[in-house]
C-alpha cells in the first residue's frame, strides 16, 4: 500500500514538474523565424572587394567581418576580428587576432587569412587603395601580425575598418572556385541564395564562435526600388523593415501602432559649394563666400529638403566624428549678407548652380534659388545624374563652367578622412578645387600628431578656418536617417555612414 | 518561305550593328561614367586611371567600339562593368522573369480584348459598344504605373488578396500582369473592333448568312479569321515591346526583369551591359516581328501563296 502511495506521489510530482517545465518553456520568447528587409537599391555581389556600394556592404556586414569596426553604441573604432592592437610608432602597428574565430567553411581564422586578404585587395582596383600604405606585412605568430607603413598614420586602425577589406578565408580560395570562396566569412550569417534583382537571403551561422546564435533563422533582403511600394509592403506585413522610407510617410509610420519609425542622425554633410578655380566667378573672393554663408537660412532649407528631419550644421566637420568641436560657425545674418553683397556689387547677378537630380538636392537648389532671389541674385540650377555631377566636379575647375554646386560628403571613420578628400589639394573629392598650402599643411600635420590634445587643437583650427574664413563650401545640415519597421522589431541599427547593421534584427512574436 | 526567313535574319545583322553603334556612342557621350560611381571616394587620379584600364575604358572611343563590335560578332557581349559578370549571363538570368510577365500580360490582354472587341463590333453603336470603347480608352490612356499603384492599394493593401510586389508564385504575377496587360488590352480591343467592323460588312459574310450559316459560325469561322491580320500585327509589336521590359511596372512591383536591369545599367553608365541589353531587345523584337510575319501565312492563304511563288 505504501509502495503504491509512494508511486502515485512520485507520478504526481513528475507530472507537476513536467507542467512547470512546459510553462517555463512557454514563457520563453518566440521569435519570428524570418526577417525581411526591403532595400531601395539592388544588391549585386557578395564579394566585399568588388564593390563600394552601401547596399552590398549592408549584406556583407552580416556575412563577413572586418579587423576593426565602428561600435554603433559608442561610435568608437573597436576590434571586430582583432583582439587588440598597438601603435609601436605611427608607421609600425601590431595587431592580435581573436582566438578560435570560425569561418563558414569550418576553418579557423589566422594571420595567413589576413595576409591573403591584403594580397587579394592589392590586385583589385577598388581595394588597392586601402592596402597601398602597407610597406611590409610580418607574421609574428598565428594570431599576431605587424604592419610597417610607407608613412606614419596615427589612424591606421580606421583603415582596417573599410568594408571592402572584410577578411576572407585563404583555405576557401584554395579549395573552392572564387565565386564560392568569396561567400565564406566569419559573420553570424551565411550566404544562402541570390536572385538577381529580387532578393538575397542569409541563414544563421549556428557554429559561430565569435557571435551568439541569432534568434532569427533567416534574413532576407528584398529589393523594392519604389518608396511607396516599400511602405505598402511594410503595412501589408510582407516585409519587417524598410530602408529609406519617403519623408511623406513618416507620419503614417509614427501614427500606426503596428509600425515604428526608427531614426538616427546621419553622418552625411550636405553643403553648398563654390568652384574656386573658375576665374570668371566672383566666388573666388572670400568676402563673397562669407556673404553667402551669412545669407543662407539653413533652418528654412532643412524644412524644404527634409521636412525638418535634419540637424543644422555650424561646422564643416560631421558631428559624430572624433575631434568634432561644436563651433558657432557663421550665423544667419541677412542684413550682414546684404551689406557684403552690396559692397561687392552683386545686385542682379546670375549664378550657375549644378547639382544632382536626387530629390533632396533638387529641393535644396530650389530653396537656395528662392532665398537668393531675396538678395536680388538670380540662381540658375542645373540638374544632372550623380555620376555626371561627380565627373563635372572632379574635372578641370577652370573649364567646367561650374560656379556653385550642391553636394554631400559622407566621411569614413576618422577625422583625417573627413578633411583629406574634400578639402586637401590632392583630395579625390575636392569639388571646390581648393588649393591652400596652409590648410594642406594643417591636415597633414594633424594626421601625424600622436598627442591627442594637440591634435584636437589642430582640428579645431581647421574647422574654424574652413567654416568661417576659407569657406570652400557652406555646411548646411546632416540629415536624419530613417527606417520603417513593424512594431516589435529590434536589432536593426542605423549606421550614420550608411552601412546599416542587421546582424541581430529580430522580432518577438509571442 | 525559307528564303524569306533567311533574308529577314540576314537583315537583322546591319540593324544590330547600327543599334550597337548608336547605343555605344550615346552611352559614351552622356556625361558621367561608371568610374565615378565605382571608385572609392578617396581614389587618386592614378587609381582611377588603373580602374579605367582594368575596365577597358581607356583609349579612343572608336577603337573601343570596334573592339566591342569584334567581340559581339563572335557572340561575346562582354563583361558587365558594374557587376563584373558576362552580360549574356546577367541578361538571361533576368529574362525569364520578363518573359513570364510579358506572356501573362498578353494572356490578360487577349482574354479581355478579343471578346470585348468582337462584342463591340457585333453590337455596333449599342451600349455594349460604348462600354467596350470607354473601357478600351481607359486601358490605353491610364498610365501603367498609376494603375499599378491603384491595384496594389485595392487588392494588396485593402483586400490582401495578392502580394504588393516581388516574384515567386502565381499570386505575385497577378497584379503586375493586370497592370501591364490593361494597356495592351485597350489597344487590342480597339483594333479588334475596327478590324471586325471592316470584315462584317463584306459581301462574303452576307452570302454566308444567306446560305443559312448561324451567326456564331459567321463570326467565329469567317469574320474573326479574316480580321486577325491587323490584330496579329499590333499584338506582335506590343508583345515585342513587353519583352523589352516594362520599366515602370517592374519598378512598382519590384519585378526582377530586364527593364529594371537596363535602366540600372544606363544610370550606372555600365556601357557594355546597357548596350548588350538593348541589342538583345532588338534581336527579340525583330524575331518577334518575323514570327508575326510568318503567322500571317497561317491565317491568310493569299500571303502563303506569295511566299511559295
Amino acid at each position: 500500500m505504501n509502495a503504491k502511495r509512494f508511486l502515485a506521489l512520485l507520478l504526481a510530482l513528475v507530472m507537476v514538474s513536467a507542467c512547470i517545465v512546459e510553462a517555463a518553456a512557454d514563457d520563453a520568447p518566440k521569435y519570428k523565424e524570418e526577417i525581411i528587409i526591403a532595400m531601395a537599391d539592388e544588391f549585386t555581389t557578395i564579394d566585399p572587394m568588388q564593390t563600394t556600394a552601401e547596399t552590398n556592404q549592408i549584406v556583407q556586414d552580416c556575412t563577413h567581418d572586418l579587423l576593426t569596426d565602428t561600435n554603433l553604441a559608442t561610435m568608437q573604432n573597436e576590434g571586430e576580428l582583432v583582439d587588440s592592437w598597438e601603435m609601436v610608432a605611427p608607421d609600425d602597428w601590431i595587431f592580435k587576432l581573436k582566438e578560435n574565430v570560425t569561418f563558414h567553411d569550418g576553418t579557423i581564422l589566422n594571420v595567413d587569412d589576413v595576409e591573403f586578404t591584403f594580397q587579394r585587395a592589392a590586385t583589385i582596383s577598388t581595394t588597392a587603395n586601402y592596402v597601398k600604405p602597407i610597406k611590409e606585412f610580418k607574421k609574428i605568430d598565428d594570431l599576431t601580425f605587424e604592419v610597417i607603413l610607407e608613412q606614419g598614420n596615427v589612424d591606421f586602425n580606421y583603415n582596417m575598418a573599410a568594408n571592402s577589406l572584410a577578411i576572407l578565408s585563404k583555405e576557401a580560395f584554395e579549395t573552392m572556385p572564387e565565386e564560392e570562396a568569396v561567400k565564406i566569412g566569419t559573420g553570424p550569417w551565411k550566404f544562402e541564395e541570390f536572385k538577381s534583382g529580387d532578393y538575397v537571403s542569409l541563414v544563421r551561422f549556428e557554429e559561430s564562435t565569435l557571435y551568439p546564435v541569432p534568434n532569427t533563422k533567416r534574413l532576407v533582403f528584398r529589393m523594392i526600388p519604389e518608396a511607396s511600394a516599400r511602405m505598402i509592403a511594410l503595412e501589408n506585413g510582407e516585409v519587417d523593415i524598410i530602408m529609406s522610407p519617403s519623408a511623406t510617410d513618416y507620419a503614417r509610420l509614427e501614427e500606426n501602432p503596428d509600425l515604428q519609425l526608427l531614426t538616427e542622425d546621419g553622418r552625411t554633410q550636405h553643403f553648398v559649394g563654390f568652384n574656386l578655380e573658375n576665374e570668371n566667378f566672383i566666388g573666388q573672393d572670400p568676402k563673397f563666400r562669407l556673404a553667402m554663408s551669412k545669407a543662407i537660412d539653413k533652418e528654412e532649407m532643412i524644412i524644404a529638403a527634409w521636412d525638418g528631419y535634419a540637424r543644422l550644421s555650424t561646422s564643416m566637420m560631421c558631428r559624430d566624428m572624433g575631434f568634432y568641436a561644436d563651433i558657432d560657425g557663421v550665423a544667419y545674418d541677412p542684413e550682414g549678407a546684404q551689406a557684403l553683397f552690396d559692397e561687392l556689387g552683386c545686385d542682379g547677378m546670375t549664378i550657375k548652380l549644378v547639382t544632382s537630380d536626387a530629390s533632396h538636392r533638387v529641393k535644396m537648389a530650389e530653396n537656395f534659388q528662392a532665398q537668393m532671389a531675396r538678395y536680388n541674385i538670380n540662381v540658375v540650377p542645373e540638374y544632372m545624374q550623380n555620376s555626371a555631377l561627380t565627373e563635372l566636379n572632379t574635372g578641370d575647375g577652370k573649364t567646367s563652367g561650374v560656379e556653385m554646386y550642391i553636394a554631400s560628403w559622407t566621411p569614413g571613420k576618422n577625422a583625417d578622412y573627413m578633411f583629406r578628400n574634400p578639402i586637401h589639394s590632392e583630395g579625390g573629392r575636392n569639388y571646390s578645387h581648393l588649393k591652400d598650402a596652409e590648410i594642406d599643411a594643417l591636415i597633414d600635420a594633424a594626421a601625424l600628431e600622436t598627442d591627442t590634445e594637440k591634435r584636437a587643437e589642430m582640428y579645431l583650427e581647421l574647422q574654424e578656418k574652413l567654416t568661417c574664413e576659407v569657406i570652400p563650401w557652406i555646411p548646411i545640415a546632416q540629415n536624419t536617417l530613417t527606417f520603417g519597421a513593424a512594431a516589435g522589431v529590434t536589432g536593426a541599427l542605423i549606421h550614420p555612414g550608411l552601412v546599416h547593421q542587421f546582424k541581430y534584427a529580430e522580432k518577438i512574436i509571442g | 518561305m525559307y528564303r524569306y526567313i533567311l533574308k529577314r535574319i540576314l537583315m537583322m545583322i546591319p540593324v544590330l550593328i547600327a543599334v550597337s553603334f548608336v547605343v555605344y556612342f550615346l552611352m559614351d557621350l552622356a556625361p558621367g561614367d561608371i568610374i565615378s560611381s565605382m571608385a572609392p571616394q578617396d581614389a587618386t587620379e592614378a587609381e582611377i586611371e588603373m580602374m579605367r584600364e582594368e575596365l577597358g575604358l581607356n583609349g579612343p572611343l572608336i577603337q573601343r567600339y570596334f573592339r566591342y563590335l569584334g567581340n559581339l560578332l563572335k557572340g561575346d557581349m562582354g563583361m558587365s562593368l558594374s557587376l563584373k559578370r558576362p552580360v549574356a549571363e546577367v541578361f538571361f538570368e533576368r529574362f525569364p522573369a520578363t518573359l513570364q510577365l510579358a506572356l501573362a500580360a498578353t494572356v490578360v490582354a487577349v482574354v479581355i480584348a478579343i471578346p470585348l472587341g468582337i462584342a463591340a463590333a457585333t453590337h455596333h453603336r449599342s451600349f455594349l459598344d460604348g462600354f467596350s470603347m470607354v473601357t478600351a480608352m481607359l486601358g490605353v490612356s491610364m498610365p501603367g504605373f498609376w494603375l499599378a499603384l491603384l491595384l496594389i492599394m485595392w487588392f494588396s493593401l485593402g483586400l490582401k488578396w495578392f502580394p504588393s510586389g516581388g516574384s515567386g508564385d502565381f499570386k505575385h504575377l497577378v497584379l503586375p500582369s493586370l497592370a501591364l496587360g490593361a494597356g495592351q488590352a485597350g489597344t487590342l480591343t480597339r483594333i479588334t473592333r475596327s478590324s471586325m467592323l471592316d470584315v462584317i460588312r463584306q459581301d462574303y459574310l452576307r452570302t454566308a448568312r444567306a446560305k443559312g450559316v448561324s451567326e456564331k459560325q459567321v463570326i467565329r469561322k469567317h469574320a474573326l479569321k479574316n480580321a486577325l491580320i491587323p490584330i496579329i500585327t499590333v499584338f506582335g509589336s506590343t508583345f515585342g515591346n513587353l519583352l523589352g521590359g516594362a520599366v515602370a511596372i517592374e519598378t512598382v512591383f519590384s519585378w526582377p526583369g530586364i527593364g529594371r536591369l537596363t535602366v540600372s545599367a544606363v544610370n550606372t553608365r555600365d556601357i557594355t551591359l546597357a548596350t548588350g541589353c538593348i541589342i538583345m531587345f532588338t534581336v527579340i523584337l525583330t524575331v518577334t516581328m518575323l514570327l508575326v510575319d510568318i503567322a500571317y501565312a497561317f491565317v491568310d492563304p493569299r500571303i502563303k501563296a506569295q511566299y511559295t511563288k
